[in-house]
């Protein structure tokens, strides 16, 4: 790094830091936070309804809002995935799948401990490596194409294999099926309709929120309901609670190495433009559970199922702003209207406002990086009071959780259909559960097809007419490396571990 | 670093001048009293369909003396939420803004749930023409459309579109029949970012865009603007400006009519032609109600979205947020929907080969 961006990064980083500039990013945080645990809310709506408001304001305090509003929106959203199975944004759904199990085991104060810590460490890191990209962004912001996003989303299909659960069969099958479910709506090449059956509603697609809500969080209200569980953790008093918030933050430093592959992979996905928010978590998610000894527990309370994702999703922050900056391309639905503030006042994002608005940048990303830790913060001090809700009687609780559910997934787009699509998928996904059908390759594989199914039309064609090399591209072997590892040489190590652990049991 | 003071000046004086809006309007619009409209943007938060929304929402309540509530529908490229406009109840309680120019594409398509802006809806008024522009990546070696056509001399051109039912589609056969060139499309960047990426990354030689989609990209030097395939609204661009200059395809002395002795048609066909085009891709952003509005209730939300578009105050926001307003009333917007209406048939055998070079 050259002195003038080290400069420029402690200038930006004492104004977020002054009087009376702090109060704009602690402010940006605490309305993200509010929006973003609200089911069905977003931080998005949040920043298009700030923006005729702040018409007028100077781009500092522009900066110092916005980047709060990108950075506090991200972790609150994993709280009530892992204590109602409701996630507050799409991209805290996969909390959810090993979240929820730990708050019915009730160790939800270790989930969100993890939650928290590897919320803001992931964002940190995100951060730090968008920092050190500064110099370099442009060719950052550029060096991955149709070709990349379409082996990573190869690679993180290849992952379905080790998320199968107990059946390898129903496993393929479920992420078949979640396959073919991605299918419904326009082909991205020829824009005709696929399987909408005559229904509007299905022209886009079945949108992930309802279906992860229909899936999980109202086949589980099914689930306890039918099974008669007097508290979602079958604790009555906070004092039988098992785990701690401490326990939470040492398990991401017992998983150091896991941690910093997620974040690593957040990062990556963030600096896509393009592909949903959503996809990091998973990928993550996958990673974790393919490169675990033991994934038993995975989908069944696994802490690393927790903090995979989030470091991933808050990494995913910092990555999501390469492109923004270098190039005015936004890197998701957040950055985009981030964007939208920024040209509207007189902001261009590239080269001149990487040269003559160093400062400015900094000061969002110093902005954003705070709200990342107040966010985390506020969750550590809360965690308690959080974790008690796990003991209130579900005849209570379930009536609540069944409404933010169905509220939740209303109001994500603003469609009563979205409302029937999660209660139908509930119906659906508790049937799965209770003939022992593996949901989560289903969400995985629904989630990661359409990046590979645009991207797989668009590398064909491209190579076709030679203006890419696909062999010739280093990350695409980088991957391609993976993908034949995960699919090849972890069920042979695998293997080869469970015959040495049975021959070591027979010479015992 | 020297920043302005806090200053709500502005802020207070738009609102202020939004309070003086309706004392102009002789319409009354009583059924939209107190209630909640639905305003619907076939696009994202953020992009420039959502801005001009959110730009005219205070002066709409204000005027109307009802809530309006913005509902971002950018489902299957913006056609859901165009259906959903089509097919709400005619009550005024549901408007919204569509892209004209993308419903003709759409309905080149099979599709037959596809709405046709000229019949499907109650046209109020038109806020913008869409300009668009053929650009190349800073990389690419094309600094003026010269260059362009001296490459495609010798190979057909790469060109970067959305998909089989998009304006960028639409318009690239069109384009390259006028200029006499050969081209290959590649389909599936949806948005004119992804577009944008593919020029940067050099995968494709050309795209085209809406130049306020891409203004900050040409503004840094990413994108090279090479020929602007519709007029630009209120006449020439700066000189300083990157389009100062830019060679246009259609109008007098135009480079379809420079260019028609290669294409074998008449000079004064080719230009109808490339004015054509304009029409088609140029429809621009429309608001909109579903069909058989009351005649009353429309013609009051004409005469007051007329007054509020007109407004000094509206002119003096629209130009702080950097947005170009091209007002034309509904009949003036209905007779250009109409006109490239019909231009779109005449193109439609070259239209359909390009939709089947892009399903192949």
């Amino acid at each position: 790094m050259d002195g003038s961006v080290f400069d420029a990064a402690l200038e930006g980083l004492a104004l977020v830091f002054s009087w009376p500039y702090i109060l704009y990013p602690v402010a940006g945080t605490l309305l993200a936070m509010v929006f973003s645990a609200s089911p069905g809310l977003n931080s998005s709506s949040l920043m298009a309804l700030a923006i005729p408001v702040t018409y007028a304001w100077d781009p500092l305090a522009v900066m110092l809002l916005f980047g709060a509003f990108v950075g506090g929106a991200t972790f609150m959203g994993s709280v009530t995935a892992i204590l109602f199975n409701i996630p507050g944004k799409a991209q805290n759904a996969v909390t959810q799948l090993d979240g929820f199990p730990l708050t019915v085991r009730g160790e939800a104060r270790t989930a969100i401990g993890c939650s928290a810590a590897s919320s803001a460490l992931g964002s940190t890191f995100g951060i730090f490596l968008l920092i050190a990209l500064i110099p370099v962004m442009r060719h950052a912001a550029v060096a991955l194409g149709p070709a990349e996003y379409l082996m990573l989303a190869v690679w993180g299909l290849s992952m379905l294999a080790a998320l199968t659960g107990d059946s390898v069969l129903k496993g393929l099958i479920a992420a078949g099926l979640g396959l073919a479910l991605a299918m419904i709506g326009h082909d991205p090449r020829t824009a005709e309709p696929r399987f909408t059956l005559g229904f509007h509603y299905l022209h886009d697609g079945l949108s992930l929120v309802p279906v992860f809500l229909g899936l999980f969080a109202l086949a589980e209200v099914i689930h306890l309901a039918a099974e008669g569980r007097k508290t979602l953790s079958g604790r009555a008093r906070e004092e039988d609670l098992g785990g701690s918030a401490m326990e939470g933050i040492r398990s991401v430093f017992q998983h150091f190495g896991l941690f910093l592959r997620s974040s690593v992979i957040g990062t990556v996905i963030g600096a896509i433009p393009g592909i949903g928010s959503s996809v990091a978590g998973f990928v993550a998610y996958g990673h974790a559970s393919q490169s675990a000894r033991d994934r038993s527990q995975f989908g069944r309370g696994d802490i690393r199922g927790v903090l995979a994702p989030e470091a991933a999703n808050d990494a995913k922050d910092g990555g999501a702003l390469v492109p923004t900056l270098a190039l005015g391309i936004p890197g998701g639905t957040g950055t985009a209207v981030l964007l939208g503030a920024l040209t509207l006042h007189g902001l261009a994002p590239g080269r001149e406002m990487l040269t003559d608005n160093l400062v400015l940048v900094f000061v969002l990303i110093w902005s954003l990086f705070l709200s990342n830790w107040i966010t985390s913060l506020l969750g550590l001090a809360l965690v308690n009071p959080m974790a008690r809700l796990s003991t209130i009687r579900t005849t209570r609780l379930l009536p609540v959780i069944l409404v933010l559910a169905v509220m939740g997934a209303m109001q994500y787009r603003g469609l009563v259909a979205d409302a029937v699509c999660a209660v139908l998928f509930g119906i659906f996904g508790y049937a799965m559960k209770r003939s022992g059908w593996p949901r989560i390759p289903l969400v995985i594989a629904l989630a990661l097809a359409p990046t590979f199914e645009s991207n797989l039309h668009l590398t064909m064609r491209l190579h076709e007419l030679g203006r890419i090399d696909f062999w010739a591209r280093p990350v695409v072997l980088a991957l391609a490396v993976l993908t034949l590892a995960n699919l090849f040489l972890s069920p042979f190590l695998r293997r080869l571990r469970a015959m040495r652990q049975r021959r070591e049991k027979q010479l015992r | 670093m020297n920043y302005a003071r806090h200053s709500f000046l502005y802020y207070w004086l738009t609102v202020l001048l939004v309070l003086t809006v309706p004392a102009s309007a002789e319409a009354e619009c009583p059924e939209l009293a107190g209630q909640t409209i639905r305003w619907i943007v076939p696009n994202r938060p953020g992009g420039g369909y959502d801005a001009y929304s959110r730009l005219l929402q205070p002066f709409l309540e204000q005027s109307l003396d009802a809530r309006v509530r913005i509902e971002n529908r950018p489902e299957a490229g913006g056609l859901v939420g165009a259906m959903a406009i089509r097919d709400a109840k005619a009550d005024g309680r549901t408007l919204g803004l569509v892209n004209a120019s993308g419903l003709l594409a759409a309905s080149l398509l099979e599709s037959s749930s596809t709405p046709d802006p000229a019949v499907d809806f109650t046209v109020l008024g038109r806020i913008t023409r869409n300009h668009v522009v053929m650009f190349s990546g800073r990389d690419a070696g094309f600094s003026t459309i010269d260059d362009v056509l001296a490459v495609a001399a010798d190979r057909p051109l790469v060109v970067a579109v959305r998909d089989a039912g998009s304006v960028s589609l639409m318009a690239v056969p069109i384009m390259a029949e006028l200029l006499a060139m050969d081209y290959e499309l590649v389909s599936g960047y949806v948005g004119s970012n992804a577009r944008t990426l593919a020029l940067i990354r050099g995968e494709v030689d050309i795209a085209i865009s809406h130049f306020d989609s891409v203004q900050g990209q040409v503004r840094a030097g990413e994108l090279v603007p090479l020929l602007q395939l519709t007029a630009m609204a209120g006449g020439e661009f700066q000189s300083g400006s990157p389009y100062a200059n830019l060679p246009e395809l259609g109008g007098a002395g135009g480079l379809a009519e420079r260019r028609a002795a290669l294409t074998g048609l008449e000079p004064v066909r080719a230009r109808q032609a490339a004015d054509d085009l304009d029409a088609i891709i140029g429809a621009g952003r429309l608001m909109v109600g579903p069909r058989r509005l009351p005649a009353e209730l429309s013609a009051c939300l004409q005469s007051r979205i007329g007054d509020i578009v007109l407004s000094e105050a509206f002119e003096q926001a629209a130009e702080q947020a950097r947005l170009g307003i091209d007002y034309a009333d509904s009949a003036a917007a209905e007779a250009e929907i109409l006109k490239g209406r019909r231009a779109l048939e005449r193109f439609q055998t070259t239209i359909r080969a390009a939709i089947e070079q892009v399903r192949r």
